[in-house]
């Protein structure tokens, strides 16, 4: 029989739940190209003011055939595309409720029955509640996983060409419209060598601690994805916090924001870290398209110029 | 036929305010005619047209001297609150105390109208980060760099959550000066499901009570930083007090609106119904003063209704109007084409509704927090509105877009397929920028046709 | 040693040769830009290199900058405008630690450091309505050059305000403003006060003077000024404001090791 596949977007949705109940978790690569969005989601596409990534991702949803979607409140029109896809498409979806806040014992709390109410839509699919000792033994191969990479990226990261420029990239999750953008980098002489984008490193729980693994898995499990310092968070200083750390350790010299239009909670940023961090930043669009390309190359390239 | 208001320009309103200065008028403290505010920035009054009563020269004239109030305020010893986002709930709690007032500094997105661009606030807020992509409510950003609009606040709350993003990235770039936030959750409403303990909330809504909790805990948090901030208890008679308070403003606002929403002819313009629904909010930080205001231009809808008089000729659409223009002007123009207004939906619903008052305070704040229409599905607040429009006798629907809002670029488009699906009315989606002079022909165009759609209907129904 | 930079923009292409003794330049020329850009700007070269009595064999290095930048093969070398703005300036105003320039398809705000290097950069590089083109399109619609621009906007005295941030429903927003009876001095007003609102969105509160303005769009009178108000800082106009790229891209071509493209 064929999992039953759960489409997500968003950091917070841990996949090992998913996987723990039985089903597929998949974080859905989205294609940003107008005409998939024409094609799969005609009735989004008419919408003013829209995020081309919320409407991406729907039109992906829909081409991609996902059996359930999880969306989850932290970006404001991702949303309320999740009221407006059934019209679209007979997909279930689920809004998980990720509180913007962190700092309040009730915010994690909650948080954490969302994860339980998460747990009760992925049962109507078939899924069943895991064994605490199931749950651990699956998220403790995710974070054998997680480890393996980061050992990779620190490796890549010491042998990597140090006449190379480094730089940071940030912003919205990686589309397949974003291929080309390291390659544009490495032709400017320069090199992405830390991943702060939503689908990047920015957006990976941290290790999980053993010991409360052992304990109390599911909490464990819902403290790592809680703790992920989206820099929606308010206030977002663990955001800049855990930037700040990995743009020392990386040396990084140059960030490339890439925004998607209309997305202000990145969009807010920019000047942010120009006065946090001395170094340049530039902005560059996501889901541009074609006209956007030639904007970013040249952008990219002046960025590269100006990193001394 | 009965003789129809005549709706007056700021000149009239010169020769208006001697007359009836001549013949005695009894002004507050913050009297005087409409001109001064002209002469203090507010150069957008002079391309408007009032309402010629003096209780809508009482409104105006508390509406443009909040600024003074609050700086009085400060001056005076009192403390202030600036309660960013949540529209409705954190100054009911304020009221409980004697010696804090609370304001929305979000109220600065119409300085831009009201000053005509002419504090540049906008450009100043896209300097800071927050340009064109941003809801005119960014020149609440600008208005605290300049500190010229009103006092820093001693204690600033901001509701984040389910709320617009634009909203909470401008607060968040707030706390690069020197403004600390307390942030508060308003988690997204939901209907609860099978098996779960529901909650009512007030506008016909239900949550699950684990929300309602939830919030009640968040506003907990609240509490103890006004008290902290007051150093006084705000316990539950403090608060028992202040919600009856604000429930008296909220039923003199009812009346108002049900009155002034469904007589015919209609008896107060389109503009300053808007003013006076807007008190629903924060009571302009004088809740006293704020009821007597309501109550007087209570009193003048009455004097009028029971006249036959009207500002509109008898045969105007009826427009339904949702969300606030950014524009003052769109009001005017609204009558201009032929209609008046039969309901509204300027987003705060929930501060129209009556706060329980049967339940322990906090909890009937959290329920009236979470009754926020922006916290909920846009299709609940859909449901609102049609039921709204047919009990007001709205015709058709006028749905106005908020540049650069979030939550604007889906919503209408709900709102709009609820209104022809279910209504059967016109229905038309409008962009109003901060000032609409250069897009006049195209609005007016659209709501002209609106009108001439809506009045077909009726002719059709006859 | 003679060097050439060519800036290929969207509305002209200049080029410059420069002796790379005192970085000096000898000759300069300009262009409409067409379809042809490379076929374009080769003929200012060679018109440029006849007339200095020199030939080809005498230009070490071309550098190529602007929006055409990639499409000069004869180029060695291709650097964008912002390097070569910050290059150029710092040769006519070696103080300069901010650089506006406003050119015919983007707009950009430049910081330098006290070196004259980049430190970082802004672009208006996708709305118009911050950009000469779109100035152009206005002065034509109200019937006048680009050239008289300025001093038709220096008439109002009640600029309109134009608040669509595309430069296509600003057109449509400027008919509505002539319809409803605006006079074209006013709008000419609106339209100067929106470009130069717009650099505020680039400038991002963080301006070190002086302040540099270069770009075609500099030579519009009255433009400086009303940058210098919004900006609320002073403003000074560049030297030869249409070729600090090109002079720029020529000062690189100088400064690069002789073996290196």
């Amino acid at each position: 029989m064929t999992a039953v596949r759960v489409a997500y977007s968003c950091s917070y949705v841990p996949p090992e739940w998913i996987s723990a109940y039985g089903l597929r978790p998949e974080r859905l690569t989205v294609d940003c190209s107008a005409e998939a969005a024409a094609k799969d989601c005609a009735g989004l596409a008419r919408l003013q003011g829209l995020c081309p990534y919320a409407r991406a991702f729907a039109a992906s949803v829909i081409a991609q055939q996902a059996d359930a979607v999880i969306f989850t409140t932290l970006c404001d029109q991702m949303r309320r595309i999740c009221e407006l896809l059934p019209a679209e498409w007979a997909a279930k979806t689920f809004l998980l409720n990720v509180p913007r806040t962190w700092q309040s014992a009730g915010a994690f709390r909650f948080y954490k029955e969302e994860l339980v109410r998460l747990g009760g839509f992925l049962e109507t699919f078939g899924g069943r509640a895991p064994s605490s000792d199931d749950l651990a033994a699956l998220m403790s191969a995710a974070d054998n996983d997680r480890q393996e990479c980061r050992t990779l990226a620190a490796e890549s990261f010491s042998q990597a060409d140090r006449s190379l420029k480094r730089l940071a990239l940030t912003g919205g999750p990686i589309t397949t419209d974003d291929s080309w953008l390291p390659g544009v980098v490495r032709q400017h002489s320069g090199l992405v060598v830390l991943d702060a984008t939503e689908t990047g490193d920015l957006g990976q729980p941290g290790p999980f601690d053993h010991r409360r693994l052992a304990d109390d898995p599911f909490d464990e499990l819902a403290n790592a994805y809680f703790s992920i310092p989206h820099p929606a968070r308010r206030p977002n200083d663990p955001f800049y916090a855990w930037l700040g750390e990995n743009l020392a350790a990386r040396q990084i010299q140059g960030i490339i924001i890439r925004r998607f239009t209309w997305c202000d909670t990145w969009a807010i940023e920019k000047n942010r870290m120009r006065e946090r961090f001395s170094m340049p930043v530039v902005e560059v669009e996501a889901c541009g398209g074609s006209g956007a390309r030639a904007r970013t190359h040249s952008r990219v390239q002046a960025l590269m110029e100006a990193i001394h | 036929m009965k003789p129809k208001l005549a709706k007056i320009t700021l000149d009239q309103w010169d020769a208006r305010y001697e007359e009836l200065k001549s013949a005695g008028l009894a002004e507050p403290f913050y009297g005087g005619p409409l001109r001064r505010h002209v002469l203090d920035g507010d150069l957008r009054l002079a391309d408007l047209k009032f309402d010629d009563s003096p209780a809508a020269l009482r409104l105006w004239n508390f509406l443009l001297s909040e600024e003074d109030r609050l700086f009085s305020a400060r001056d005076g010893g009192k403390k202030i609150v600036g309660a960013m986002k949540d529209l409705g709930t954190v100054p009911v709690m304020a009221l409980g105390l004697p010696n804090v007032v609370a304001f929305y500094p979000d109220g600065a997105w119409w300085i831009p109208c009201v000053m005509r661009l002419g504090d540049e606030l906008l450009g100043i807020a896209q300097s800071m980060g927050a340009g064109e992509s941003f809801c005119p409510v960014r020149a609440m950003l600008a208005a605290f760099a300049t500190e010229g609009h009103f006092p820093i606040p001693d204690l600033l709350t901001c509701s984040v959550g389910a709320t617009c993003d634009d909203f909470s990235a401008i607060a968040q770039r707030l706390t690069d000066f020197r403004q600390s936030i307390l942030w508060w959750e308003i988690p997204a409403r939901r209907v609860p499901q099978v098996g779960e303990e529901a909650v009512d909330l007030p506008g016909g809504l239900t949550a699950p009570v684990s929300q309602v909790r939830f919030v009640r805990e968040e506003l907990e948090r609240v509490r103890r930083a006004i008290e902290d901030m007051a150093g006084a208890k705000l316990d539950d008679a403090a608060l028992a007090d202040g919600i009856a308070k604000a429930n008296g403003i909220r039923r003199l606002l009812d009346e108002l609106r049900y009155k002034a929403y469904t007589t015919t002819p209609c008896p107060m313009p389109a503009i300053e119904m808007l003013v006076a629904e807007m008190l629903a909010i924060h009571f302009c930080s004088d809740r006293q003063e704020c009821q007597a205001v309501l109550e007087e231009l209570l009193a003048e809808v009455n004097r009028r209704i029971a006249a036959g008089l009207g500002v509109q000729k008898a045969d105007a659409a009826g427009i339904f109007v949702v969300n606030p223009p950014a524009d003052l002007r769109l009001m005017n123009l609204l009558e201009d084409c032929g209609g008046r207004v039969c309901g509204s939906d300027y987003m705060f619903g929930h501060a129209l509704d009556e706060i329980p008052p049967d339940v322990e305070p906090m909890e009937a704040l959290a329920r009236t927090a979470l009754a926020d229409p922006m916290a909920g599905p846009a299709g609940q607040r859909a449901d609102r509105i049609l039921r709204d429009a047919e009990a007001f006798g709205a015709e058709a629907v006028l749905i106005c877009r908020i540049p650069g809002a979030s939550h604007c670029a889906t919503e209408g488009a709900v709102i709009a397929g609820a209104v022809e699906a279910s209504a059967s009315l016109p229905v038309v989606e409008i962009e109003v920028p901060p000032l609409i002079d250069s897009v006049r022909p195209n609005i007016q165009t659209r709501i002209e046709a609106l009108v001439e759609t809506a009045r077909r209907a009726r002719r059709r129904r006859k | 040693m003679i060097y050439a930079g060519i800036d290929a923009g969207s509305r002209t292409i200049k080029v410059v040769l420069m002796a790379s003794k005192g970085n000096r330049i000898i000759a300069s020329g300009i262009a409409d830009q067409g379809i042809d850009q490379e076929r374009l700007a080769m003929d200012i070269f060679k018109r440029l290199i006849s007339s200095s009595g020199k030939g080809r064999k005498d230009i070490s290095r071309i550098v190529a900058t602007g929006y055409g930048r990639n499409a000069i093969s004869s180029a060695d070398l291709a650097v964008t405008e912002i390097t070569c703005q910050a290059a150029g300036v710092r040769l006519l105003c070696p103080q300069a630690r901010t650089v506006v320039e406003i050119g015919g398809q983007d707009s950009k705000l430049i910081r330098l450091e006290a070196d004259g290097s980049v430190r970082d950069f802004d672009m208006n590089d996708r709305c118009a309505a911050g950009t000469g083109r779109f100035l152009e399109l206005v002065a034509a619609r109200l019937g006048v050059g680009l050239d008289k621009f300025g001093e038709l906007a220096g008439r109002s005295e009640n600029p309109a305000v134009i608040s669509s941030m595309c430069a296509v429903f600003a057109e449509t927003e400027i008919i509505g403003l002539l319809a409803g009876g605006a006079s074209p001095a006013d709008i000419a007003a609106g339209v100067r006060d929106a470009v130069a609102s717009r650099l505020t969105a680039l400038a991002g509160g963080r301006l070190d003077d002086p302040i540099v303005l270069t770009g075609g769009v500099a030579m519009i009178p009255g433009l400086a000024d009303v940058i210098a108000k919004v900006l609320d800082r002073q403003v000074q106009v560049s030297a030869r404001p249409q070729y600090t790229g090109a002079i720029g891209a020529a000062i690189i071509a100088c400064s690069r090791p002789e073996h290196s493209p």
